[in-house]
């Protein structure tokens, strides 16, 4: 961050020009949002915009899914020294590789200089997953992927539009690469947001001098570190580890991976040291660094919200923070390593650091959430005869518990944070060619705790497609001996997740975490996703709320016993006050 | 011609705009009884028949129209004291309320807590039975399981009963035959069935609007007949219409059928009210801005009408029925400002409220806030604020200011002062153009009518961010929804969901379903009284390009209705999507969603003239110091008395305006004139020519 100040800083003036540039980040947002197409990029709100100062700082953004919130600045980074003085008015840059910054391979990234009088002054991004980006498997999810090449069309730095001008045959050999003609659709959509922020952009600099302006960003970018350092400061000085496990690389299903992290809070700086965990992957399971460290920064702004703390989402914020991944490790792999799974260990990341922090930040950190499991199916609508592709993403897991607060219901994944919308069931039947038989919360699936897990969920779908696959991609599977994630504090451990599917013949296959395989029309696949972990001793929650439970279906009157220590009578409704108070002694 | 009467119900005051037959108003205001909402109704209409030297029954006896605006649901749901509810859903989707959309508020926080569901689960009963997407019965329903629901619900004292069942927007059978066993084992049970409700698809929204309209239903029927009852008392024989939450109004027996367009029914006159102060100069369009203690509400309305939106929230539920589109968000004189420990200055959304208030409330509040800073900044004069009602502490909002801006930030109390006023002011502006910007509008076409205590002192701030150049406040705000309401239209809704693609859609089923809605249109609003010749209706399709998630609601020309030309509906999608999204794609397919139609009865209103009353004594003439933002510091200015100024009377900024109930502050960069309504314009001085070319002063 630069910090030469050359006009006399007024915090007002500040305070103002932070809201205007967050402002311009949202509306852009917005407009993604409401236009895209590819539907994970829509109805899971996997995308960020972002505005960046001209040496490519974060200014302001506006994400739906945490874990790709923070992958569009590595990206810059690699852009701006890349092209160098070769940038000018007009231009937009299209990029994904995951070994020039990127985070995910389908989540390509559209980046817009922005010019003042000829001077450049700053960037837009929007960044998205694509429904498809090339690779030999359509979605992109291949757990037999051994190499960045079957994952992806790479795509380093490229310009689709010079100076103004659409490069034709750019446009045309990316399209050419991309199943789904939707895709190119998307990226109209995201370079048309970025055109609109970045005329916003120009009339705030207009109206305040590209001088105030600059000037005042960089307090800004100053002014959140500054909270942050102050905040860290508070923290109690030391050491403390983590660790969570990843079973199955997509290869060997039963293979465990330990990720590890070890934190050093010194002063007003924090570093997360990963080095310890694993080597990488021969296959999919590795994440690339832009990806770690958004999951690092999801970690950390549970943390700071649990603590009531708001910062502006900018370059600042993370400037005390440092990460470090050790080369060759499941969290930095060499190239050529796949990375597809990458995203998806954000909650072994959160929960290495959640586990870590429990001593010093106790009234901060959640128990573990359930590591989560999803399937992603690309076929043929013999309704339209068109290509579909989906993600049944009402398959939900619960979160962990909290000091004060139970997890959230069905919830999902650590690395969307409580954005990722789910399916309708009506619009799933509508607009794939699927039956959904059921989707309910998961009795008896939150971990016990005086503040329980979030509940998991039941869901049952059949098929009707042609040349149908599917893919999952997950982890804590039952049959392959997955590890629960942690409760905390005398808290029960997370469930755990199983898809068991029928063939029509018959036949029965436990779903594996990282496999894709075939779903000939009249499959049928039964779901079980687990609650999350616990949090306090199971004893001390009310009796009042075991018996609401109860009551409500979602806990069976053995758990209650079991578990919490209340005994229900056989009407349900009522409590034998004396074996409860017994067992609770 | 008969007496008029608009009122509306706020949570302190109800208000009550009376119109005679020769024009003339009368305003008059007496406090809400929460406890007993319709008994202010009945104590201001006698209120307004003494100072008129009647009796009740004789003043009554002369009105022949009154228009009503209610919160009563909109409390109860808010503060959890509606009827105990049940709802049947399709066995496997027991928890589709709860789950809502997957999502939570906040991305990071979690402490955030899920909201608690109006239907427990116990009381969220399974059915079996199941229709596909087409609406093809693949199992029968069974009874059983109604009939086992509905023994629960009795036992449990449900009173209220929604039913939502898969894809019932396609097929109602089995939600008409679940109604009929709930009505019979429960007879006197207020029951909503989705289908009827809103025959779209998406199970939630329409699950979750459908329990809303239980919830709401017992109560508003009850409020309804209280209300009606107490108006027979005092003989009163004319019509009765209820403000609706489209924008429209209705009768009591249809309001209580659609109890749900009773919530967030209270500001939805506010936007056509705005019409009623631009009419004055032949604009059909314009923004309206409403800033009270604790929020700030935006709307738009376009070509004559509020623009509508489908995807509302209340009290962290959708509700999906078509609603008039107001933005609001936490931002008021309440607002509190804080410094954080980066060093920036932050205003809201926690608010003071009314209790403990502002710190020159002097009710306990020690927070500064904009309401403070207002007072520090000489907008708001603290002996006259209120009518003298409150008298405000100066030397209290200097102290907080300076404990909690100025010194964190080593800057003048002043400046402080005005960097709240600034923050406030962008927060707001912010709110303007999220509602325009979506819809493709630039907010600077559209003239700004403000509303609410707080907005004239701090809509020409508002107006500069957005680069508005014209500004009217009305003379009276605090009738600006009771106005409203004596205009606007009869107005229902209707919906099929259609899930296909647009080129397979055929035009006799376009027809007869446009048909379909047309005569149960025509139903509802010949039993309302509404005649064939006042009877209009607007029909449009919801459209979205192949595989999008949202679709975009495109209103069509009506002669559809009898010969649609589909070629249209392509083009004029293909077009707003441009203007919305910044492209359009020709040859990709599109998808039809739903069909709607609205069907509008003219209500037999004359207009509402505005006209300025008679002009009380001129109070003495005064000056004071106010902060002028273009010269940064405090400038002593003329104070005019608004009750004293008269169509063409114009002032110079800086200046300021004081109206008993607010304040305006008329910047150093505009000019003020009254209009022949007796409004407020304020329009950038250095445009006058053109801009005055604009105005209608005649």
């Amino acid at each position: 961050m630069s910090s030469t100040t050359s006009t006399r800083i007024d915090p007002i003036t500040a305070s103002v020009l932070q809201r205007r540039v967050d402002a311009i980040a949202k509306e852009m947002a917005g407009m993604l949002m409401r236009s895209s197409r590819s539907p994970i990029f829509n109805e899971i709100g996997d995308l960020v915009t972002v505005v960046f100062d001209k040496h490519g700082n974060t200014l302001a953004q506006a994400e739906f899914a945490a874990i790709i919130a923070f992958g569009a600045h590595p990206s810059l980074e690699f852009i701006i020294n890349y092209y160098g003085d070769d940038v000018h008015e007009g231009d937009v840059i299209i990029h994904n590789d995951v070994y020039s910054g990127g985070n995910q391979n389908a989540d390509t990234g559209i980046y817009v200089p922005v010019f003042v009088d000829a001077a450049l002054v700053g960037w837009m991004a929007a960044k998205g997953h694509m429904a498809d980006i090339g690779g030999m498997t359509a979605g992109g999810y291949d757990p037999n992927a051994k190499d960045i090449w079957q994952e992806a069309l790479r795509i380093p730095p490229v310009k689709i539009v010079h100076r103004g001008v659409l490069q034709r045959d750019v446009w045309d050999f990316i399209s050419a690469n991309i199943r789904m003609d939707f895709v190119m659709e998307d990226i109209k959509s995201m370079i048309g947001c970025c055109t609109v922020g970045g005329r916003r952009l120009i009339e705030v600099i207009r109206r305040y001098t590209l001088e105030t302006y600059e000037d005042h960003m960089n307090y800004i970018l100053e002014s959140s570190a500054r909270q942050v350092r102050a905040e860290v400061g508070r923290w109690a000085d030391g050491h403390y580890y983590g660790e969570s496990w990843m079973v199955s690389d997509g290869f060997d299903t039963t293979k465990r991976y330990k990720i590890a992290c070890e934190i050093e809070v010194k002063g007003e700086e924090i570093t997360f040291d990963f080095s310890s965990s694993d080597d990488q992957a021969p296959g999919i399971t590795n994440m690339p660094p832009a990806s770690a460290k958004g999951a690092v920064r999801i970690a950390f702004l549970m943390i700071m919200a649990a603590g009531g703390i708001n910062i502006p989402t900018n370059q600042g914020l993370f400037e005390p923070i440092k990460t470090v991944f050790r080369e060759g490790s499941l969290l930095n792999p060499r190239f050529p390593a796949a990375t597809v799974f990458g995203n998806q260990m954000c909650d072994e990341v959160v929960e290495c650091i959640m586990t870590a922090l429990s001593g010093i930040l106790p009234d901060r950190v959640t128990a573990g959430w359930n590591k989560y499991l999803c399937t992603s199916t690309h076929g043929v609508d013999p309704r339209t005869n068109e290509a579909f592709g989906t993600l049944t993403v009402f398959q939900r897991t619960g979160p962990g518990g909290m000091l004060g607060t139970d997890g959230w219901d069905a919830l999902g994944f650590t690395g969307t944070a409580g954005q990722m919308r789910a399916p309708d069931p009506e619009m799933f039947e509508l607009t794939s060619p699927h039956f959904l038989e059921y989707l309910e919360y998961l009795p008896d699936s939150a971990g016990a705790g005086e503040f329980r897990g979030g509940m998991g969920t039941r869901t049952a779908w059949s098929n009707y497609g042609l040349h149908q696959h599917g893919v999952t991609l997950g982890d804590n599977v039952r049959h392959e001996g997955a590890v629960p994630a942690q409760g905390l504090f005398g808290g029960s451990d997370s469930g755990l997740n199983e898809i068991t599917v029928t063939y029509p013949d018959g036949r029965e296959h436990l779903w594996g975490s990282k496999e894709i395989i075939e779903l000939p029309a009249g499959t049928r696949m039964e779901s079980i996703s687990g609650g999350g972990a616990g949090y306090g001793d199971p004893r001390k929650r009310p009796i009042k709320k075991v018996l609401a439970e109860v009551r409500d279906g979602v806990l069976t009157r053995e758990k209650a016993r079991e578990d919490y220590g209340v005994v229900i009578f056989a009407d349900g409704v009522s409590v034998d006050q004396e074996q409860t108070a017994a067992l609770r002694a | 011609m008969s007496i008029r009467i608009g009122i509306d119900v706020g949570g302190t005051f109800t208000d009550f705009l009376v119109i005679y037959p020769d024009g003339k108003r009368r305003i008059h205001k007496t406090s809400s009884v929460p406890s007993n909402p319709p008994m202010a109704v009945q104590i201001g209409l006698a209120e307004i028949a003494t100072a008129e030297n009647k009796t009740i029954e004789d003043f009554m006896a002369e009105v022949g129209l009154i228009v009503h605006g209610t919160t009563v649901t909109t409390n109860a749901l808010l503060t959890r004291n509606g009827p105990t509810t049940g709802l049947l859903t399709t066995e496997g989707f027991r928890d589709v309320l709860p789950m809502r959309d997957g999502t939570r508020e906040e991305a990071y926080d979690n402490r955030l807590e899920q909201p608690v569901p109006l239907v427990p689960r116990y009381l969220r009963q399974p059915v079996a039975g199941r229709v596909d997407y087409k609406g093809d019965v693949l199992t029968a329903l069974k009874e059983e399981d109604v009939y086992a629901a509905a023994e629960i619900f009795k036992a449990n004292d449900v009173e209220s009963v929604a039913i939502s069942f898969m894809h019932s927007h396609a097929e109602t059978s089995h939600e008409d035959r679940a109604a009929e066993i709930i009505a019979e084992v429960l007879p006197g049970a207020y029951i909503t069935k989705s289908s009827e409700l809103l025959a779209q698809a998406r199970y939630y929204p329409r699950m979750s609007t459908a329990v809303l309209n239980s919830y709401a239903g017992p109560i508003i029927s009850s409020y309804l007949s209280t209300l009606t009852e107490l108006l027979e008392e005092v003989h009163f024989s004319g019509i009765l219409l209820l403000m609706q939450s489209n924008g429209g109004v209705a009768t009591p027996g249809e309001l209580a059928k659609r109890a749900a367009l009773s919530l967030l029914s209270g500001p939805a006159s506010g936007p056509t009210a705005g019409l009623l102060v631009t009419a004055a100069h032949g604009w059909d369009s314009c923004l309206t801005v409403d800033m009270g203690g604790t929020s700030f509400d935006a709307a738009v309305v376009k070509d004559n009408k509020p623009l509508i939106m489908t995807d509302g929230i209340i009290d962290r539920w959708r509700i999906a029925l078509p609603m008039v589109d107001i933005n609001t968000i936490g931002a008021g004189g309440g607002s509190i400002a804080s410094v954080d420990e980066g060093g920036l200055l932050r205003v809201g959304p926690q608010s003071a409220g009314a209790t403990p208030g502002p710190a020159c409330y002097r009710r306990g509040g020690v927070n500064a806030t904009v309401t403070d800073a207002d007072v520090v900044l000489g907008y708001i004069d603290p002996d006259t604020f209120l009518h003298g009602q409150i008298g405000l502490d100066r030397e209290a909002s200097i102290q907080a200011i300076k404990n909690d801006v100025a010194d964190p930030l080593g800057i003048t109390v002043e400046e402080a002062a005005f960097g709240i006023y600034q923050m406030v002011n962008v927060n707001m502006a912010t709110g303007v153009r999220d509602i325009t910007v979506r819809r493709g509008l630039d907010p600077r076409d559209f003239p700004i009518v403000v509303a609410g205590g707080a907005g004239p002192v701090h809509a020409g701030a508002i107006a500069r961010e957005l680069e508005i150049p014209i500004l009217l406040t009305p003379r009276d705000s605090s009738i600006f929804c009771a106005a409203g309401m004596l205009v606007c239209d009869f107005k229902h809704d209707y919906v099929q969901s259609s899930n296909q693609r647009l080129e397979s859609l055929s035009d006799e089923y376009l027809v007869d379903t446009w048909k379909g809605m047309m005569a149960e249109g025509r139903k509802t609003l010949h039993a309302e009284g509404v005649a064939d010749a006042a009877i209009s209706y607007v029909p449009s399709v919801d459209l979205r390009y192949k595989g999008q998630w949202y679709e975009i609601n495109v209103e069509v020309d009506p002669a559809n209705l009898v010969s649609p030309n589909i070629a249209e509906f392509y083009a004029s999608f293909h077009k707003l999507h441009d203007t919305l999204f910044g492209y359009s794609t020709l040859d990709m397919p599109i998808d039809l969603l739903n069909i709607r139609l609205t069907v509008v009865g003219t209500t037999p209103n004359d207009r509402v003239d505005l006209a300025a009353t008679a002009a009380g004594a001129i109070p003495e003439h005064r000056r004071r110091d106010i902060y002028s933002p273009l010269q940064r510091q405090m400038v002593e200015v003329e104070v005019y008395q608004g009750a004293a100024m008269v169509p063409l009377d114009e002032i110079e900024g800086p200046a300021i305006i004081e109206l008993g109930t607010t304040t305006i502050v008329v910047l150093d960069e505009y000019n003020t004139v009254v209009d022949k309504n007796g409004s407020f314009v304020m329009y950038l001085r250095d445009q006058k020519d053109t801009l005055k070319a604009r105005l209608d002063l005649s």
